[in-house]
């Protein structure tokens, strides 16, 4: 009886949730609120909208540390995270001078930014990240997006003072 | 003065500068016709023939559909970049980081590929007719469809690759791994393995 129960139980178990277990699999709505976040319309924008609103960081941090920080780690340190480090994802721009090209090159990070957050990663049939989509608005996108930034120039601040003192 | 020298010496040598046009100005930002090169960038359908992007990092990038012949790409990071449909014909990818890039459809005729890394790229109806993958690191790509034709394989590492409906005629497989390759309907794989 046992045996024979056992086999469709299990089956049953495993078609139910292709990723039971894994909470980074799974892209629940943030329960944070968003609605002080200054509405950016239904098209997604190409460059993020909030850049350097300081009044949008806070809930940017929530969003995050509730959606990503199983990942990409809490409040974006990244050491022993499955996630790749988000602090690396201006590495390219921050040597850009001009400031045209400096724009250019922002814009490119966001579109690559919002499409991951998006359509999620899945390599070969292997799922990296879920797809966010219709989860998290456009607000919530770019506040997380501008938390991230916010952590990019605290973290380039103290590596700067920190070569400063090594002199 | 260290952009002016390669420009110098290629003139003493008597050989012309190459057809790529960097956009000359006083920016220390590679822009090559119009592509800017660095992470993430987006140069779909880009002309990035004999660009020297060797050692650069393109993490990311987005050039479906460029046309890099004979482009220098050793030693860049290529990680994640999206090249499907990309002409890499006779580009330069030795010790390229490409990981979990996209190579559908790539025309890769050529290319020396030597010592890449190449985890969980995907090949698929990839050209890779005379390509040199020797040592090259290839595991857990895919290759649904594409043309392995008289290329270098010695000592590639294909483990865990996945050769469904792939052709493999003529190429050199001296010590080359396929260790849980998958060879289902691909014509002249190798059998034993």
């Amino acid at each position: 009886m046992i045996k024979t129960l056992a086999a469709p139980l299990l089956l049953a178990a495993l078609l139910g949730s292709a990723h039971a277990g894994d909470p980074a699999m799974e892209a629940h709505p943030p329960k944070t609120d968003i609605s002080a976040l200054p509405p950016v319309g239904d098209v997604w924008k190409d460059s993020n909208p909030y850049r350097g609103n300081a009044a949008v960081v806070d809930t940017g941090r929530a969003l995050y540390n509730e959606s990503c920080a199983v990942c990409h780690g809490t409040d974006v340190n990244h050491k022993n995270q499955v996630g790749p480090n988000l602090l690396r994802l201006h590495r390219g721009c921050r040597k850009v001078t001009e400031p045209d090209l400096q724009l250019r090159c922002l814009s490119d990070v966001d579109h690559y930014f919002v499409k991951t957050v998006r359509k999620g990663k899945r390599v070969l049939d292997v799922q990296h990240m879920p797809p966010w989509d219709k989860v998290l608005t456009q607000e919530a996108v770019w506040a997380i997006k501008t938390f991230i930034e916010a952590r990019i120039d605290e973290d380039a601040r103290i590596k700067a003072q920190g070569k400063t003192a090594a002199r | 003065m260290r952009r002016l020298f390669p420009t110098v010496l290629l003139a003493l040598l008597g050989l012309s500068t190459p057809a790529v046009a960097e956009d000359a100005s006083a920016s220390e930002t590679l822009v090559v016709n119009g592509c800017p090169i660095w992470p993430y960038t987006r140069c779909p359908g880009a002309d990035l023939r004999h660009a020297d992007l060797s050692a650069k990092d393109l993490a990311g990038a987005d050039f479906t559909g460029a046309n890099m012949v004979r482009a220098d790409l050793r030693a860049a990071n290529l990680a994640g970049a999206i090249l499907d449909r990309a002409d890499l014909s006779s580009a330069r990818l030795q010790k390229a980081n490409i990981p979990a890039a996209s190579l559908r459809g790539a025309r890769l005729v050529g290319a020396d590929m030597e010592f890449a890394r190449m985890f969980r790229v995907d090949f698929s109806y990839a050209d890779l007719t005379a390509a040199n993958l020797e040592a090259a690191r290839p595991m857990f790509a895919r290759f649904h469809y594409a043309r392995l034709v008289n290329a270098n394989l010695q000592e590639t590492k294909f483990g865990s690759a996945d050769f469904r409906n792939a052709i493999m005629e003529g190429c050199v497989t001296r010590y080359t791994v396929f260790l849980d390759a998958n060879f289902d309907d691909c014509k002249g794989c190798p059998v034993g393995w």
